[in-house]
């Protein structure tokens, strides 16, 4: 599942850095931006099978990598 | 009474204060009080308005048996499209009655709030489909959208950050940095209100109270944008300080907002709860699902679509009017081309870090800002609501076209004039303005039942009121800006020029 994530994270930013950074910060450096945050909730839905509803997580608590798979993890080990 | 207007209501609000500051020191619960403080305030606010207040009861009922219902159907149907459609457009409609109603210069359905309170049920319903929301309690949910800080004006909360500190009980130590911080809000809200909002609106009334020239019009633009911030800010410090004294950390609004360096950047700062109500509400899911549907080619073309939608419906959100429709499709374009110019120049790439390219971006951004105010307030002639004088016992109307009004009755001295507004359906008047002749000028928000009104300016004086009546139609939360001036002003004789009482537009 990292790994997915990864991937996805770095095709959505186009910046492979991200596979070797999970402590990056996404949103204030501009890799991610409103757009490829939209990108990334529906390519988690798609592609790992996890909802994040947009209004449910603050911005501050997906901000890095290791962040958005916590959050991950988290609604995995719900089901 | 309006909220955070004129001296009762703030007497009204320090006295009610204690108890909750009692409460909050001995770690107690404030959820019940808080509740009557919003049934208090709500009944003080709206009484002098039955329709209003049975509106607003009427809709708080409603969207409860909606919101309870929803999440039922959602519990056992799932993320059913066809029932969360319906669902959101029951919590839209009355908003859409009210808004569209104003074109036919009577007001159904409105009362004060309404598109605010409209967004929290909203919230609740898309956040139920998500599964986010999987149950409602009734008691907190009206508390959620009936807090009395927030119910007018925002800023818009959220139900699942509001309900955690509705809970919550604070330790004395917790408490007291809340109210120290409430405390601080409050009083900066004062000074943006009472002092800085009062200065450029004496200013925008002493230099550009007529826009005739392009350059007065620029200066009308960037007076009014001060202002308008000052106002709103104000009002919104004044707001998240006394929910804090109550225990709830209701988000802040602005954030220096005339420093942005581009429009992106002004959206996170200016009236925050909204953008990014519309960020979470419309504009990531117009954006997902146009990913899904591959409704675009590009993401850049999903991004321009997705911001000229979403601002779209926040100026339609303010009204059906043009110039606010213009206002949210002018400020979509522009997000649409700080994209494409930030994710395609070269130029920008490069110098984008560069301190005079900074100023330049700021200043640039700055003017963007406030030609958008200047869209939003609407600059066409503004219509006399005036029809006919109506009642002309001892008022004849000169050549050029001021009234003169002579008592009969002897040693009748005038002290002051009064306008006020006559509403026949309860009759009832309410004032507006007060002045001891001379020229006076004001904007005023039309707060009452819509229907047929009368304008009174009603002369005082020690032996009988003697006035001067109108006939006009307003419109429910119009602005007027009414104008008149009185050159003589004696024992027995008021002379009356110009007066006008116009629409300007505003939004309720």
């Amino acid at each position: 599942m990292r790994d997915k994530v990864l991937e996805i994270l770095a095709e959505v930013c186009e910046d492979d850095d991200i596979r070797n950074n999970v402590d990056i910060e996404l949103l204030d450096s501009g890799l991610l931006d409103s757009l490829g945050y939209a990108e990334l909730l529906a390519r988690i839905e798609d592609e790992i099978g996890v909802v994040i509803s947009p209004s449910e997580v603050s911005r501050q608590d997906m901000n890095t990598p290791s962040k958005i798979i916590v959050e991950i993890e988290k609604r995995l080990s719900h089901e | 009474m309006l909220f955070f207007q004129g001296l009762n209501f703030y007497i009204y609000l320090f006295i009610l204060f204690i108890p909750a500051v009692i409460l909050g020191l001995c770690q107690k619960s404030l959820s019940r009080y808080r509740c009557l403080l919003s049934i208090i305030f709500i009944y003080l606010i709206y009484k002098d308005n039955s329709n209003q207040l049975k509106y607003l009861i009427l809709y708080s009922i409603f969207s409860v048996y909606l919101v309870v219902i929803y999440c039922w159907i959602r519990d056992k149907a799932g993320r059913n499209k066809f029932f969360y459609f319906h669902a959101v457009l029951f919590a839209i409609l009355p908003l859409i009655i009210c808004k569209l109603s104003l074109f036919q210069e009577k007001i159904t359905f409105g009362f004060l709030g309404i598109s605010y309170i409209t967004f929290r049920v909203v919230q609740v319903i898309i956040e139920t489909y998500d599964g986010v929301i999987t149950e409602i309690d009734p008691y907190k949910f009206l508390n959620f959208i009936l807090f009395f800080p927030t119910i007018s004006s925002g800023p818009i909360d959220r139900s699942r950050r509001f309900i955690e500190d509705e809970e919550k009980i604070y330790s004395r130590n917790e408490y007291l940095e809340l109210v120290g911080t409430g405390i601080q809000k409050l009083f900066l809200g004062l000074f943006y209100k009472i002092v800085l909002s009062a200065l450029f609106y004496g200013i925008q009334k002493k230099y550009f109270f007529e826009y005739t020239t392009i350059m007065s019009a620029i200066g009308y633009a960037y007076v009014y944008g001060f202002y308008m911030f000052f106002d709103f800010a104000g009002y919104s410090l004044l707001a998240v300080g006394t929910s804090y004294i109550l225990g709830i950390k209701v988000p802040d609004n602005f954030n220096k907002p005339f420093i942005a360096l581009d429009m992106k950047d002004f959206w996170n700062r200016w009236h925050i709860t909204l953008s990014t109500w519309f960020r979470d509400f419309i504009f990531t899911r117009f954006t997902i699902n146009s990913m899904r549907k591959k409704r675009f080619s590009s993401r850049l073309e999903c991004a321009c679509v997705a911001f000229i939608v979403n601002m779209g419906i926040m100026g339609v959100w303010h009204g059906f009017e043009m110039h606010y429709i213009f206002y949210g499709l002018y400020h979509g374009l522009i997000l649409a081309i700080t994209e494409v110019y930030q994710r395609k120049s070269k130029i920008y790439k490069k110098f984008k870090n560069k301190p005079i390219f900074k100023f330049f971006s700021w200043v640039l951004t700055l003017n963007i800002v406030m030609f958008g105010f200047f869209i939003f307030t609407p600059l066409l002639p503004s219509k006399n609501v005036i029809d006919e004088v109506s009642r002309t016992d001892g008022v004849i109307q000169l050549e050029d076209g001021s009234y003169e009004y002579s008592t009969n009755v002897e040693e009748n001295v005038f002290s002051y004039i009064v306008l006020q507004l006559y509403n026949p359906e309860d009759d009832t008047y309410s004032s507006i303005n007060t002045s001891t002749g001379g020229r006076s000028s004001e904007t005023y928000i039309h707060q009452l039942n819509s229907g047929e009104y009368y304008i009174i300016l009603r002369a005082n004086s020690n032996k009988l009121d003697e006035y001067i009546q109108y006939k006009c139609q307003l419109k429910e939360g119009a602005k007027y800006k009414f104008e008149y001036v009185v050159d003589e002003f004696s024992s027995t004789k008021i002379k009356l020029h110009n007066f006008s009482f116009k629409e300007q537009g505003g939004s309720l």
